[in-house]
């Protein structure tokens, strides 16, 4: 169930998709899109829910930074019942993958949300963006230039420059895509039912061929896979052993902001903010006793070994939680390292499909039979 | 010499089965180390792996999930998904060059006096040999 279709424009990319959605609002094939949009001092750049068709302007379907993963949002807005309009979203593909972990996990309901999922160059770091002022623009620029480039730009955030997945996949409903693509063209794709139906809807697309645009994709991944294996290796390097493990955490202040900003940590209240963590002084002094002191605040690596434990057979490798760092602690090239190991094992990869079970959430007989016996 | 110092551990032990194991290996008089601290859990799969990390961090040598037999779990699946956790915690230690071997997990039935008394002497064995867990040679932590 996929096809592709090419819109041409002589607006500029940006603006050209802009006008599409306008349509898709004005025509009532969407009852509303959220979209990244610039605000009004173009200082930065969030997702904004649009229902009015003329109060699209200003609109980043390219956006160059991702304030927080998308996937997020949605949940906030389906978990408990699912929307009654038809919504489509706009995500950066590590947005996608956690939309699908996150429907697997029950978070989020899809009933009337439309998919849309853009080839993505990689965003900057928000300080980067906001810091940006007048380069803001050049910024916007370069990044859509960097597409066609072979390499990626060097201010990408370090999830991004290692990231393998940076195209629309299947899970997919629509594909919007520019690897590959002719100036002033951008791919449109349908990879469901559902995706078929929009595009079918929309006007002025043009038929194409798949193999361009499919060889360019196989080209970038197979790229990208090397620069991540070879920097993994490098990294795993610098954080293994309990000494480069603690160093690497030594500036950790302890805030959670890696939590809160992870798309996958989805608990209401988490158990390492919950009241098993506040002790009184009689236990911290036991403790302080042992040893002769205690480093407070207490648990810091269990915090993140904890964490990492409870979530990472589905961590999709987005970075939110590096971004969200106060302290500049990469703590999702971390997680994605031991999160690639531990999906191994399962044969899972976070993100990929619908199908696949979570591995935490199910188990077969007669597996890992080394355990135990 | 110097003497050998006597490890610790600390054993999750399911009430059903393993933790009534060693109530039999006691009762039935059979000679295993008292290194281990045991404490009593509905079930294996109630054992979260916080608690293991901090028994660890908190600089215990070992530590021991001790769960009914596959298809024996009186919670159907509990020792199951006990058993994937378990792999992702190793996995987690194994990829950061942290020491896999002092999580333990075994399968010990009510009856099993003998295989609880035999676990927990071969496990106090390797880990004496091994020595103190690297999480204590830090305060950083
Ligand atoms: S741990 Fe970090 S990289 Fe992994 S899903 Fe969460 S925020 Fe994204
Ligand atoms: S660390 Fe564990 S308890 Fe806390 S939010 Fe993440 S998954 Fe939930
Ligand atoms: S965001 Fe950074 S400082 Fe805050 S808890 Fe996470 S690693 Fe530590
Ligand atoms: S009841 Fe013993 S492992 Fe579940």
């Amino acid at each position: 169930m996929t096809g592709i279709k090419i819109l041409k424009t002589e607006k500029g990319i940006n603006q050209g998709l802009e006008d599409l959605f306008r349509e898709l609002l004005q025509d009532k094939i969407l009852d509303g899109i959220i979209i990244p949009k610039s605000t009004p001092e173009n200082k930065f750049i969030y997702q904004v829910l649009h229902k009015d068709p003329e109060k699209l302007s200003g609109t980043f379907t390219f956006s160059p930074v991702m304030p927080s993963n998308s996937a997020t949002l949605l949940k906030n807005m389906t978990k408990l019942v699912p929307s009654d309009e038809r919504i489509g979203i706009v995500l950066k593909p590590c947005e996608m993958r956690a939309v699908v972990e996150l429907v697997k996990l029950k978070q989020i309901n899809l009933e009337n949300i439309y998919l849309f999922t853009v080839d993505c160059a990689g965003t900057v770091d928000i300080d980067i963006y906001s810091k940006a002022e007048t380069d803001r623009d050049m910024l916007n620029k370069k990044i859509l230039d960097s597409f066609n480039s072979s390499d990626t730009l060097p201010e990408v955030r370090t999830a991004c420059g290692i990231c393998s997945h940076s195209y629309p996949a299947d899970t997919t409903d629509i594909g919007i895509g520019l690897f590959g693509s002719n100036t002033n063209e951008v791919y449109i794709s349908f990879h469901t039912e559902k995706g078929k139906e929009i595009v079918s809807n929309m006007k002025n697309l043009t038929d194409s061929e798949k193999s361009v645009r499919e060889k360019a994709i196989q080209s970038i991944s197979e790229k990208k896979d090397k620069i991540r294996e070879e920097y993994l290796n490098k990294f795993k390097s610098e954080v293994s052993g309990i000494e480069k493990l603690t160093s690497y955490f030594s500036k950790c202040i302890n805030c959670h902001n890696c939590k809160s900003q992870c798309p996958i940590c989805f608990c209401r209240e988490c158990f390492f903010e919950s009241e098993t963590f506040d002790y009184e002084s009689e236990q911290l002094l036991t403790w302080a006793d042992r040893s002769g002191m205690l480093k407070m605040p207490t648990d810091l690596l269990l915090f993140h070994l904890g964490r990492m434990n409870h979530m990472v057979s589905s961590c999709i490798g987005c970075g939110m939680c590096s971004q969200a760092c106060p302290v500049g602690i990469d703590v999702g090239s971390l997680f994605l390292l031991t999160g690639r190991n531990a999906q191994t094992i399962f044969n899972y990869e976070a993100g990929r499909s619908f199908e696949e079970e979570l591995p935490i959430s199910t188990f077969r007989e007669e597996e890992l039979t080394e355990l135990g016996e | 010499m110097e003497e050998k110092r006597e490890p610790k551990i600390v054993g999750f032990l399911c009430k059903w089965c393993t933790s009534a194991a060693a109530d039999l290996a006691g009762t039935s008089r059979m000679q295993y180390p008292p290194s281990i601290r045991p404490i009593k859990v509905m079930c294996s799969g109630s054992v979260d792996m916080s608690y293991i990390l901090r028994a660890l961090l908190m600089g215990a040598d070992g530590v021991l999930v001790g769960g009914c037999h596959p298809a024996d779990c009186h919670y159907l699946s509990g020792n199951y998904k006990a058993r994937r956790r378990i792999a992702i915690l190793k996995s987690i230690f194994d990829t950061l060059d942290l020491d896999s071997e002092r999580i333990e997990l075994k399968w010990i039935s009510a009856s099993e006096g003998k295989k609880f008394a035999d676990t927990v002497k071969e496990f106090n064995d390797k880990l004496s040999e091994k020595g103190p867990n690297d999480f204590t040679k830090s305060w950083n932590l």
